[in-house]
């Protein structure tokens, strides 16, 4: 898992691998990271009346998805 | 995600009915968690696992459940990313009963491995050239994408969303929810595929052995197009006996159904695809080794066990579920969904013991491979803790955003 752990050699299926590991891994944790930080800004600073955190893309409201049957 | 404004109360049964309801698979969860400490304080000779069979019950329950959970991926996918909006009305029960199954497949593995203070060892020295590593790294971390998933359903609890932080968290979360849709579907792609394409490259076991392209079997790609199949007929199933059991509108008729064509048009796809495979195995790949076709299937893992994956549990369930009027109809959508599940697992038993069972060195005979009361009661402990999960889910989150335009009259 780490280049210090015993047996862990420098080869293309460590490189591969792992990177696309660790990519993964970077991905979700700064994901949460700006989740994290921007709650705690709005926690904070108060939050806008009807404001969905960019979730708008998606339907919302029954009436919504109804009119999506 | 809803407002707090915006959410509505809905009509749930006593607490009287819910805990006599829940003390029942509660007691089979404690009948598993006696059967899990007989395996980990005694070890593993509580089970019917030997030098023949290193995968058993447990290991073909994992496999399972986890094509069985593809529907969360899936739909999250077919949603967050492709926009086909009428899986809003059950994407919520799909995360969950995701979430159910890979943390019952995970929990089942610590006890599968033995000594799970060890567990570690396969992310810390991890073997990249082994399909299990990339197993388990995936399936790790998309249990952890679906709990990040999970977030926002359980923080729009009333009680919860009374906390400022933790409703922001929830609907920030809910609001970039398509990152985490396609590192599951990128994750999932993998670890699905590589749960059957563990057992296409056993050289030494033609059974399951096939050929496929570049580091792939081909059963990699049918693990993937199978699970992606079965999923959403699990969801189906699951809405749908809800539904039966609380007496109320969850979802509206159409997207059971147009839930179910979609499965059907999978398992269609997936059948054609597995019959090439077969075929060409039958004929080509096992001859080339030493053996014929027919001398793979014997009593008690005979014939019967493919014609049920191909034919009972394969193109029946397709064609019951192609034709608008069955899957329309309650009885005929449930038999469809039902099969559909029912032919995955008879799939990755087959990858799982049938391939064990057949012998490969001439000293070797046939074997049978007999699960112990022990191992029974994990399988049983996971259905419980599932069942548990749901039912605490179902009634205190607000699972199904139609329920309350659904049951319209009913509401507290």
């Amino acid at each position: 898992m780490w280049p210090t752990i015993f047996e862990f050699n420098w080869d293309t299926g460590h490189m591969i691998f792992l990177g696309v590991f660790y990519s993964v891994l970077i991905v979700i944790a700064t994901a949460l990271v700006y989740v994290s930080a921007r709650s705690i800004i709005e926690t904070f600073n108060g939050h806008e009346d009807g404001h969905h955190s960019g979730a708008g893309a998606v339907p919302e409201t029954s009436e919504e998805i109804a009119g999506s049957d | 995600m809803s407002s707090a404004n915006e959410l509505p109360q809905l009509e749930r049964c006593s607490n009287k009915k819910f805990l006599l309801w829940i003390s029942f698979w509660a007691l089979l969860l404690l009948w598993g968690l006696f059967g899990a400490f007989l395996c980990l304080f005694k070890g593993l000779n509580q089970t019917g696992m030997n030098n023949y069979f290193v995968f058993g019950l447990w290991i073909t329950v994992d496999l399972a459940v986890i094509g069985l959970g593809a529907g969360a991926f899936f739909s999250g996918f077919l949603f967050y990313v492709l926009k086909v909006d009428y899986l809003k009305e059950l994407i919520g029960a799909a995360v969950v009963i995701g979430f159910i199954c890979y943390s019952g497949a995970v929990g089942m593995l610590t006890i599968d491995i033995g000594q799970p203070l060890r567990g570690y060892f396969s992310f810390w020295h991890a073997n990249v050239h082994s399909m299990l590593t990339e197993v388990i790294f995936c399936i790790t971390t998309y249990l952890f994408v679906l709990t990040i998933e999970f977030v926002p359903l359980i923080t729009e609890n009333k009680t919860i969303r009374e906390i400022a932080f933790l409703r922001y968290f929830g609907e920030n979360l809910h609001g970039i929810m398509v990152v985490f849709a396609l590192v599951g579907t990128f994750l999932s792609f993998f670890h699905q595929g590589s749960l059957g394409g563990m057992f296409g490259v056993l050289f030494a076991r033609p059974f399951s052995y096939r050929s496929g392209i570049a580091i792939w079997p081909w059963t990699f790609f049918l693990s993937i197009l199978s699970a992606i199949a079965a999923g959403p007929s699990l969801t189906t199933l699951v809405v749908w006996t809800t539904q039966k059991l609380t007496g109320r509108r969850l979802v509206s008729r159409s997207t059971l159904s147009r839930l179910a064509k979609l499965s059907a048009i999978l398992l269609v796809v997936y059948l054609v695809l597995k019959a090439a495979d077969t075929i060409y195995w039958a004929n080509v790949t096992a001859p080339s080794m030493g053996f014929k076709f027919t001398s793979f299937y014997r009593p008690p893992y005979g014939m019967w066990l493919l014609f049920c994956e191909f034919y009972l549990f394969g193109l029946v369930p397709a064609i019951i579920l192609l034709i608008p009027k069955a899957r329309d109809t309650d009885f005929w959508l449930v038999i469809g969904c039902l099969f559909t599940c029912a032919g995955i697992v008879i799939n990755r038993f087959s990858l799982a013991i049938q391939t064990s069972a057949i012998p490969v060195l001439p000293f070797e005979r046939f074997m049978i491979y007999h699960p112990t009361w022990q191992e029974w009661s994990i399988v049983g402990a996971i259905i419980g803790y599932g069942v548990i999960v749901f039912s605490l889910a179902y009634r205190y989150l607000h699972l199904f955003p139609r329920e309350h335009e659904l049951n319209g009259s009913n509401i507290s």
